[in-house]
């Protein structure tokens, strides 16, 4: 299977460099060309946690060809120990089957597929001088510096952390000594960005004033308990002398900073008035707005409009007041965060269902006639239209082969400008990247990431016949507010092979990797507790 | 866990005759017939009813005797912004006081007439127990024709750990009320506790500076989880123990929430907390 099939899932631009995460590697491309790959290694013992897809002794030999740079991780790379036998491709698919059933459960969306913990957030220092990047089925956050060796451009990781719960969202203070990242439990932790030496953390209290037992009592007694069958319990948990061994929390220094009972999906740190915000969204239409660091337990406000998941939002940096957010619902809405006010809507549906239509075969209007939204990405950027600087608003959706572009007016109202057909699903957007270098014209160029492994407009059908030139990343620019397609970015295809990406099933897990919004949607019939 | 159908026939029968029978409207429900199991999960989505946001309340089912007349709201007439957004009309006061996880209502029924000017609200997540409060509710309004008497009480099913906000504005509230709250005995079901170093915050942002949480429990541990909590979070103090015996509501917590009966019977502890909501540090 060729290489440049696997697409890139999330983008971040530091300085001249693009930093572009492929499964579970991460690229670092300057000027176009691309410098250097760092690999994540597998985690430890994961081969019996996970169902792997067939691993072949060719593979692994590509793997210990290719051009990764940072050698220290290959060399301990993977012993291919759990290489399946050919007799074993009807179990494997057993496995496959087995997957797609339990597909229901939502612990299973977190699985990519892959060998080794996909990325599933970049944030980057305003210093351009360190790349954090978290690592979703290790829960681990991971601090890259970029160095520079005989002129190439390498990411060195300096640390890593695993966090208690999967981080969704990060992001670094503009101090740039902080990240704040954002769990899957609704929880906000800040760490520094360079943890302290091992010895000095273990000094440090935890922050979260649990207190802890050191010898286990049960916390029940026979006046607190009001029948028989618990009473029993109780009598058994006495007996029992040995303490269930509570999970030890991070032995890192991390703080709790504030958090939601509901999963949080995006997080944006904000200035307004000389004051920091921390602004965070959930999957129950949350839009909640708290102080800055060091007042973080105090709640300024919420925006509440959203009738389904908040998946993105955005503070334009030129309008710090207002707040674009998009999610599960068919507008964009446009806050004034500070009040909670909502300002206005902007209907997306009709510019996706447009799309779309072009996508949908007569089997499939049967079945799903209208198409469900899920932003994924909202970005904003100031551009010139008629001799004017503008406000622009660009917006992505999950699985769905478009960009949207949108001007926010000095009236506040986001109006409709664009439709940008892309080759592929929109997966990922930087804006300006690789900029001064040969610029000689002012205008912004935009990289987008498609995706090269779905059929443009499913996140499930796996393209097999895509055109050879789909090259996963390709180059825009912006001419006189209009968004046109200057070609295509220079990704070398080396034999590079994820080879993880391949084979049946691949497809299923890919998804969940690439397009894992759709599931925050609540679903009818769930949960009859009653 | 559902019971043997023959349970749930009678149930169903139960309440389709209560329904139909005008008079049977005033006699109280009968408990039995509305028990449910009593845990809920409250981070999983349940079918839950929600405002999008408080505007979007629409209370006046709950309070009927607090809804505006005509000629008030010829006064203040909606606009064209409120029916675009769907904002629901205010009634003539707000709720001010919580009772999150109420129970059966013990403690809102027995508040009624001693706050009668304040309205007060149930937070029930149990879909059973909490038809069985409002059909309580109806039951000694009605049997109170001439007083007034109950019109200030309410209460709704919902999962307060998640939607608070969806239903009171900041500083809204001026008493919060935890009465024997779920355990949670097991260390790992800690994060499902109804008081957190998180959710406080939440706590702090619809109660007003001055308010006051109030806490009971006959689990000791669960006792000093909830005070350390409370402690540590910067926007909370304990209130002294003077202060705390002194307040009417603490007495009534404590022997007339349904729980504070049962562990009465037992003769077991009752642990008492209140905390009061400290103003906002400037910034």
């Amino acid at each position: 299977m060729s290489s440049s099939r696997m697409p890139y899932q999330c983008m971040v631009q530091s300085g001249s460099m693009l930093i572009a995460a492929r499964g579970s590697t991460i690229d670092l491309f300057q000027d176009g060309s691309l410098h250097s790959t760092w690999k994540c290694p597998p985690i430890q013992g994961a081969g019996n946690a996970q169902p792997l897809p067939e691993v072949t002794t060719k593979l692994a030999a590509q793997n210990l060809e290719s051009p990764s740079v940072e050698t220290n991780i290959d060399s301990a790379s993977p012993p291919t120990k759990k290489r399946k036998l050919p007799a074993s491709g009807p179990a494997d698919e057993q496995t496959v089957s087995k997957d797609g059933k339990k597909k229901k459960n939502r612990s299973d969306v977190v699985l990519s597929g892959l060998k080794a913990p996909a990325v599933v957030a970049l944030a980057v220092t305003k210093a351009s001088n360190h790349v954090v990047a978290v690592t979703g089925e290790d829960k681990t956050i991971r601090v890259f510096e970029i160095i520079q060796k005989d002129g190439i451009h390498q990411l060195k990781q300096l640390s890593q952390r695993t966090m208690p719960k999967r981080p969704c969202a990060i992001t670094v203070t503009n101090d740039d000594s902080t990240i704040i990242s954002a769990d899957k439990f609704g929880d906000v932790f800040s760490l520094p960005l360079i943890p302290l030496e091992a010895t000095e953390t273990a000094n440090l209290a935890p922050h979260t004033p649990e207190p802890s037992t050191k010898s286990f009592t049960p916390a029940a007694n026979e006046l607190t308990i009001h029948s028989q069958r618990n009473l029993k319990a109780l009598e058994n948990q006495r007996r029992q002398t040995n303490k269930p061994t509570e999970k030890d929390g991070a032995t890192f220094e991390h703080k709790l900073l504030l958090g939601h009972v509901s999963m949080l999906t995006h997080i944006v740190l904000t200035t307004l008035n000389g004051r920091d915000y921390i602004i965070t969204a959930d999957r129950d239409e949350h839009i909640r707005v708290s102080r800055g660091i060091p007042q973080t337990h105090v709640i300024e406000g919420f925006c509440l409009g959203h009738s389904e998941f908040v998946s993105r939002i955005c503070v334009p940096s030129n309008r710090p007041q207002l707040l674009i957010s998009g999610g599960g619902d068919d507008h964009l809405f446009l806050w004034e965060w500070e009040s909670g006010n909502m300002i206005s809507k902007a209907d997306l549906k009709q510019f996706v269902s447009a799309v779309m239509q072009e996508f949908s075969t007569g089997e499939e209007s049967e079945t799903s006639s209208e198409p469900k939204i899920a932003v994924s990405g909202i970005y904003y950027t100031k551009q010139a239209l008629s001799d004017n600087l503008q406000d622009f608003i660009l917006v992505t959706c999950e699985g769905v082969p478009a960009l949207f572009t949108f001007l926010l007016t000095t009236e506040n109202r986001l109006n409709y400008m664009q439709t940008v057909k892309l080759s592929g699903n929109a997966l990922a957007v930087v804006i300006n990247p690789l900029a001064g270098s040969d610029q000689s014209d002012s205008s912004t160029q935009l990289i987008v990431s498609v995706d090269t492994f779905h059929k443009p407009g499913s996140t499930t059908e796996e393209w097999k016949d895509a055109d050879k030139n789909t090259y996963p990343l390709q180059r825009y620019k912006f001419q006189d507010g209009k968004l046109i397609q200057e070609g295509v970015f220079q990704v070398p295809t080396p034999v590079r092979d994820e080879g993880d990406a391949s084979g049946s099933g691949a497809s299923g897990r890919l998804t969940n990797l690439l397009y894992s919004l759709e599931n925050l949607r609540k679903r009818e019939g769930e949960a009859q507790e009653e | 866990m559902v019971g043997p159908p023959n349970k749930r026939q009678k149930r169903e029968q139960y309440k389709s005759e209560r329904g139909e029978d005008a008079k049977k409207t005033q006699e109280l429900p009968k408990k039995k017939f509305y028990r449910q199991r009593a845990h809920a999960n409250p981070f999983s989505d349940h079918h839950l009813v929600y405002p999008i946001s408080p505007d979007h309340m629409d209370w006046s089912s709950y309070y009927p005797a607090f809804v505006t007349t005509p000629e008030e709201d010829q006064a203040n007439p909606v606009t064209d912004i409120d029916i675009d957004i769907g904002r629901a009309r205010p009634l003539k006061k707000n709720v001010e006081v919580a009772d999150i996880g109420c129970g059966f209502g013990g403690l809102l029924v027995a508040l009624a007439p001693v706050l009668p000017d304040t309205l007060l609200l149930g937070m029930e997540i149990r879909t059973q127990v909490t038809e069985y409060v409002q059909e309580r509710i109806k039951a000694l309004r009605a049997q109170n024709p001439d007083t007034g008497l109950y019109q200030n009480i309410g209460c709704l099913r919902a999962n307060a750990m998640k939607f608070l906000p969806n239903f009171f504005k900041k500083h809204q509230l001026s008493k919060i009320f935890f009465c024997f709250p779920d355990p949670h005995f097991k260390a790992r079901k800690h994060k499902a506790r109804i008081v957190s170093t998180t959710l406080n915050s939440e706590y702090a942002y619809v109660l007003r500076p001055g308010g006051i949480i109030y806490t009971i429990t006959d689990v000791e541990d669960l006792h000093n989880w909830m005070v350390s909590h409370f402690d540590a979070h910067p926007s909370f103090e304990r209130v002294p123990e003077e202060e705390q015996e002194a307040d009417d509501c603490v007495k009534i917590m404590r022997v007339e929430t349904e729980e504070g009966k049962k562990v009465e019977r037992n003769k077991g502890p009752k642990f008492v907390a209140l905390f009061r909501r400290l103003e906002d540090p400037p910034w």
